[in-house]
């Protein structure tokens, strides 16, 4: 059951962003409504205003060319990107994100910009579009910027999102035909579940063995998202064998800062890093020896 | 076999229609004109006193009719003792106890109003734990035992948490210890795991001239009709249950749940139908669970493998209330005397309060519990004495003719062929190594045997009733919730009459006409059920005789010369003239019109064959009608980087004494599984150290999906030992399909990593954490050497 | 906006009605139309009770309000039935066995239908993918599996069938 509320509909972006300007964080943006009906359902929160956002156009459509890259509107279910081609062959990371999220039933009504936007450490996009050097464009009545991914979260469930500011799409860069990119969600149960742990990764390696480059991104490691950034370091030059791979792992776990909850404790989600950084790692080179990714 | 024509054939359910068409009435589908709605407002604390409740605020919600609080309670209910209040007073024993219930016109009204009682507490140390509740400084939830009514005998410890304490005795438990070879003692336990039934918990009340009505999906429509009567002083027929479909029960739908609070609104609202079901959330705190346990097992056996002593002390925290917890210990503790032969046993159970919620009846009232306690210390025994668990297991395994631990000689005892039929499903005579495969990943496995007895004594009645054209409805009081009732009572019909099974359908269930009924629960439904109505047809005065005398009528001769064979009516007059009528064309004949209406009555009690256990040691020549026997193996691969497990096969034999439906059987085994798959290794209710409960919902509390429940599994039904006894040889399979499943997947887990589980759920992290323990500790001793 | 006249076809019949706002899909279907096949087991869209299709996707009506179905098209599980005809994965559901309680059965085959409609030929793993969010605590899944391949067999030979010249 829900609470009472109001409820806007704005028909077009301008108004949008007008009521939005106004009313500020008086006002809950409502995409799918996957997490904001959940929290109202359960009694957690009780909006008095939401702001329906799906007839605004801007925020819809995906557009793909190998050179520019994609860009996908902030409202795109994530059953919508599962089921394109260019995401499941070209941006492969995403797709294994998109792919786990809740159900069928959630992905069809879950949008990419709700993902985003909750900033829970555990979303399964956000490690894919970290990795993948995703950035998002917002905008308010002042004007559109751009946020790249690294700069999205500044803390735990917050974005760098203005209170009047809109996510509008999601950019990621061209690929290269020597990279490949991979994620691992880890969970206890094999569907309709949280990230335990997750990692993302986009390797370059232009003669198939040696890393010349590597994002790798972390889900549910810290408070918030990362990046693993001393295992990047460690990677690049270094030929991509077991051994180096598993010394990733450890690399990663060590930098990794996973809290002990009731959900699991500290030390078995750094036992469990050692395990997935190396294995999303292994995944993304066998792409690019098969040149499975390539746009 | 084909000596039957309808028992034993695997048939489609009759209630899967309705169900796919969606007609299928549960309850929360219940709409009435004039309806009102109701919600409650619950204790955030698990244990507290309330100094205040105000609901001023709360009665000026527009819609709103009445709101009633502690005071207005009416008295204490509880099956066996009588210490649970409808609406808490004075204190709160668990969160989500209710402290207030609105009825009002919308849902939306009903809540907003409970949103704004403000209630005051004043905070008690909780109970968290049995551990807690048995130490002598532990705070009382219940000051004192004796000042509670007692509904059932219950052994209650006085200035304790105990509520019942168990005992059994067989032999010598000292002389057998010291008779032993070798001894293992140990400790097990498990976590707090919910039944999480698809449908909640919820009803609908309506109190009128009449009296109560009240539609529910319950287990027990009798049970909860007799004590809503007992408890706001009516008589039988002044309370009437309507049972809707069971959107699944698994035994948390056996006890009183949302009745005597809507009916405690409904006596104040008369002529108001009110309907409450829970949220999700609600059924997580107050749905009913299977409570935490705690297990001391010690068993003695000699080199040679014989078993010679088995003591087993078992701690049920059954949370704040006793309800069903005294009969959960009582089942669970006759089954722990194994299906093996022990001479020597001492059994001790001690069912605890704790400000924990409410636990109850689940899917086996403990089996499962205590079959991963004693089957474990079955494997530690034979690891021991070097011996093959299967072989160990056949060697001490029950036979007819056998003493129980019960002191009773047991009859149709299947448990050995149970055991041959898992292991040969699993190949378990084939080589098999466990640890690291090839692939990297760590392979066991594991057998587990159990027994479980049905609750004994209870009395079943039944009503057939033939119409005019042939057809037969049965008024049979146990529900359908899943498990296959309305299939299978019509199945021993038709093969008792000779007729179709399309012609014979089940009534649904009404306290108003259905004749009496314990509960559908312990697996009895289709043993007691199905004689009591093989009863109405053969009995005298049965079905049959009133088919006979119709004839007799019609053919204008005796009685005595009118038989019935093999689904044919045979009249044979003194000059030898014969009449014939399958008893299938029956209603074309024109027999049936304008004579007395062929109804007939059956009843099947248990109460003559059951020799009430000694007191003292629990001893009894006959505790149960009917003994489940089975046998379940697993085989697991686990990520030795992760701790995840795999369940890659299980393989099940029950002794099933005849499927009446297969299909039935085989549904009922497939589901206990998986269940038993999920208990193993995922589900637990976690709670913080207030006695909070952290992950009530169905995301963070972690049933099997589709995606977790791909295994191989195997099912053998054998039917070597029908029970002489049961319909048509049957016995009972609702519940025993999980008892041994999650021991066997748990062996399978220590088998792969080389050391034993004790608690369960065995998670990833625990298999994880242990393997590096012991990795570690390898490195220590290879540094050492 | 606090309420909204919608009209929407559910099953093939149109529905006008004004609902409040805060309303859900479910709510709506449940309590206004009185179509209780379509079952409620969370509220939260971890089960699946819910599931409808809705203009041909899968969908948790719990999670939806019920204004945002105006000028869409839902199919329940009262709708599956055509002409006094089963679907065939109510034929296979019924033959196989895939209903216990039945529960979660309406919902199940919505979702079971939306696989099927999008994959005719769906592999074992992936009619287990496309049902992932329906929980069963009944069956164990497997019958529920078997029967979706049977009605995706039944539905291959109609097909076949409806094509010949
Ligand atoms: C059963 C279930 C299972 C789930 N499983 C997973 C899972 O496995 N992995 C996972 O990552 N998530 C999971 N989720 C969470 C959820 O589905 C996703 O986060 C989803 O992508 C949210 O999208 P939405 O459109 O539904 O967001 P909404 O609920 O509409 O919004 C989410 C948040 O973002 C804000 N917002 C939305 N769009 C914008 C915008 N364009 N501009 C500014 N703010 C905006 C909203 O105000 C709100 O704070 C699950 C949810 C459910 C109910
Ligand atoms: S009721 Fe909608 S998903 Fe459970
Ligand atoms: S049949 Fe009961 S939940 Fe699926």
């Amino acid at each position: 059951m829900l609470n009472k509320f109001d409820l806007l509909v704005p028909k077009t972006l301008d108004e949008a962003l007008q009521q939005y300007a106004e009313l500020g964080s008086k006002c809950k943006i409502f995409a799918g409504g996957t997490d904001v009906l959940v929290s109202m359902h359960g009694g957690h929160k009780a909006y008095a205003l939401l702001m329906d956002i799906k007839n605004l156009e801007e925020l819809k459509g995906v557009e793909y060319t190998p050179e520019k890259g994609i860009v996908i509107g902030a409202l795109t279910t994530h059953r919508c990107l599962e089921r394109l081609p260019a995401i499941k062959e070209v941006y492969t990371a995403l797709f294994e994100g998109v792919s786990q999220v809740g159900s069928v039933q959630t992905r069809n009504r879950g949008t990419i910009g709700g993902n985003i936007c909750n900033a829970v450490p555990s979303g399964d996009t956000l490690g894919p579009l970290l990795a993948l050097n995703a950035s998002v464009i917002v905008q308010s009545v002042k004007g559109a910027r751009e946020i790249p991914f690294g700069e999205l979260f500044p803390g735990p469930k917050k974005t760098a999102l203005k209170e009047d500011e809109l996510l509008i799409k999601i950019l990621i860069p061209a690929r290269l035909s020597n990279s490949a990119s991979a994620y691992t969600k880890f969970a206890r149960r094999n569907s309709m579940d949280l990230a335990l742990l997750g990692t993302a990764t986009d390797l370059i390696s232009n003669d198939g063995k040696t890393c010349d480059n590597a994002r790798i991104s972390l889900t549910t490691a810290a408070p918030t998202i990362i990046r693993a950034r001393k295992t990047e370091e460690f990677l690049v030059g270094k030929e991509l064998t077991k051994d180096v791979m598993k010394e990733a792992g450890e690399i990663a776990s060590a930098e990794a800062k996973p809290r002990s909850s009731w959900r699991s404790s500290e030390e078995y989600r750094r036992e469990v890093l050692k395990a997935i950084v190396p294995r999303t790692l292994a995944i993304a080179l066998d792409r690019i020896q098969k040149g499975v990714n390539i746009p | 076999m084909s000596e039957y024509r309808v028992v034993g054939k695997s048939i489609p359910r009759k209630d899967a229609l309705e169900k796919v068409t969606g007609s299928a009435i549960y309850g929360a589908d219940i709409f009435l004109p004039k309806m009102l709605y109701a919600a409650v407002c619950r204790s955030p604390h698990a244990h507290a006193k309330i100094l205040s409740v105000d609901i001023g605020e709360a009665a000026k919600v527009p819609g709103v009719k009445i709101i009633l609080t502690g005071k207005d309670n009416i008295g204490l209910f509880g099956q066996f003792l009588m210490d649970q209040p409808i609406i808490a007073f004075e204190k709160v024993r668990y969160e989500g106890e209710p402290v207030a219930a609105v009825a009002a016109e919308d849902l939306d009204a009903a809540w907003e109003a409970v949103k704004l009682i403000k209630v005051e507490y004043e905070l008690l140390t909780p109970v968290i734990d049995s551990i807690q509740a048995m130490k002598p400084d532990s705070p009382l939830l219940h000051e004192k035992w004796s000042d509670y009514k007692m509904a059932q005998a219950a052994n209650p410890v006085d200035k304790s948490n105990v509520c019942d304490h168990f005992h059994l005795k067989k032999g010598d438990i000292e002389a057998g210890f010291a008779e032993s070879d070798i001894i293992v003692e140990n400790d097990y336990d498990g976590e707090m795991v919910q039944h999480s039934t698809m449908e909640t918990h919820g009803s609908t009340v309506l109190f009128d001239n009449k009296g109560l009505t009240i539609w529910s999906p319950t287990q027990s429509p009798f049970m909860t009709r007799d004590q809503l009567a007992k408890l706001f002083n009516l008589s039988l027929n002044q309370v009437r249950i309507i049972c809707t479909h069971i959107g699944g029960g698994f035994g948390s739908k056996y006890e009183l749940k949302t009745e005597p609070i809507l009916a405690l609104l409904a006596l104040k609202l008369k002529g108001r139908p009110i309907k409450m079901f829970n949220t999700r959330a609600e059924e997580f705190l107050t749905g009913g669970c299977r409570g935490p346990w705690r297990i001391h097992a010690k068993t003695g056996a000699k080199k040679d493998g014989t078993l010679v002593a088995h003591q087993f002390t078992i701690y049920w925290d059954t949370g704040a209330y006793a309800t069903t917890g005294p009969r959960v210990s009582y089942n669970a503790c006759f089954a722990s005397v194994t299906p093996y032969k022990i001479p020597n046993i001492v059994i001790d159970g001690y069912t605890v309060v704790t400000n924990k919620h409410i636990a109850t009846a689940y899917r086996g009232f403990g089996v499962p519990e205590v079959v991963w306690g004693y089957e474990n210390q079955m494997d530690l025994i034979a690891e021991k004495l070097n011996m093959d668990k299967v072989e160990f297991r056949l060697k001490n395994a029950l036979d007819d003719d056998d003493e129980s631990g019960t002191g009773e000689i047991l009859k149709s005892v299947a448990v050995k062929d149970c055991i041959k039929e898992a292991a040969r499903l699993l190949e378990w005579d084939k080589d098999f190594k466990p640890g690291l495969t090839p692939e990297g990943k760590l392979r066991g496995r594991g057998i587990a045997a159990f027994c479980k007895l049905t609750g004994t004594p209870s009395s079943t009645s039944v009503i057939v009733k033939m119409n005019e054209d042939g057809t037969v409805v049965v008024f049979v009081s146990g529900l359908e919730m899943g498990q296959g009732s309305t299939t299978v009572i019509p199945q021993i019909v038709a093969e008792g009459l000779g007729i179709s099974v399309e012609k014979v359908t089940t009534v649904p269930v009404d306290t108003l006409y259905s004749p009496y009924d314990k509960t559908t629960t312990s697996s009895r439904l289709t043993f007691h059920s199905g004689n009591a109505a093989l009863d109405a047809i053969n009995g005298i005065g049965g079905i049959n005789d009133q088919i006979r005398e119709l004839a007799s009528i019609k053919w204008k001769m005796d009685v005595e010369q009118v038989v019935i064979q093999d689904g044919v009516v045979i009249g044979r007059d003194n000059s030898g003239n014969e009449k014939r009528i399958v008893i299938e064309d029956i209603g074309k004949s024109g027999i049936m019109k304008e004579q007395k209406p062929v109804i007939a009555t059956g009843k099947y009690s248990t109460s003559e064959i059951y020799d009430p256990p000694d007191v003292e040691t629990h001893q009894s020549k006959r505790p149960t009608v009917m003994w489940f026997w089975g046998a379940q193996a697993a085989e697991v691969e686990i990520d030795p980087e992760t701790g995840k497990v795999e369940v890659t096969k299980v393989t099940a034999a029950h002794d099933i004494g005849k499927a009446i439906n297969p299909l039935g059987v085989l549904q009922q085994i497939e589901g206990g599984v998986i269940m038993g798959m999920g208990h193993a290794l995922l589900e637990e209710m976690i709670f913080d150290d207030k006695a909070i409960l952290l992950n009530g919902n169905m995301v963070d509390f972690k049933l099997p999906t589709s995606r977790d429940a791909k295994m191989d599994l195997k099912i053998a039904l054998v039917e070597t030992k029908p029970h002489p006894e049961g319909p048509y040889g049957a016995k009972g399979i609702g519940e025993p399909g999980m008892a041994p499943t999650a021991a066997a997947i748990a062996f399978a887990v220590s088998n792969a990593v080389g050391k034993r589980f004790t608690s369960m759920p065995i998670k990833a992290d625990d298999v994880l954490l242990t393997l590096k323990k012991m990795k570690s500790s390898d490195n220590h001793r290879m540094g050492g050497e | 906006m606090i309420e909204k006249t919608i009209t929407v076809t559910v099953n093939g019949e149109v529905h006008t009605r004004t609902v409040k706002v805060h309303r859900t899909l479910l709510e709506f279907i449940r309590e206004d139309l009185y179509l209780t096949g379509t079952k409620e087991g969370c509220n939260e869209g971890e089960c699946g009770g819910c599931t409808i299709l809705f203009d041909g996707k899968p969908l948790n009506s719990c999670m939806m309000l019920a204004m945002e179905a105006d000028g869409h098209d839902i199919l329940t599980v009262e709708g599956l039935e055509k002409d006094g005809k089963l679907h065939p994965l109510q034929e296979a559901f019924i033959e196989v066995g895939a209903v216990q309680c039945g529960f979660c059965t309406p919902g199940m085959l919505l979702s079971a239908k939306a696989c099927l409609d999008e994959f005719p030929d769906a592999s074992e793993d992936r009619i287990r993918k496309e049902i992932e969010g329906n929980i069963c605590r009944c069956t164990g899944y497997n019958r529920i599996v078997q029967a979706i391949q049977v009605a995706a067999e039944k539905m291959r030979q109609d097909t076949l069938i409806v094509n010949k010249p």
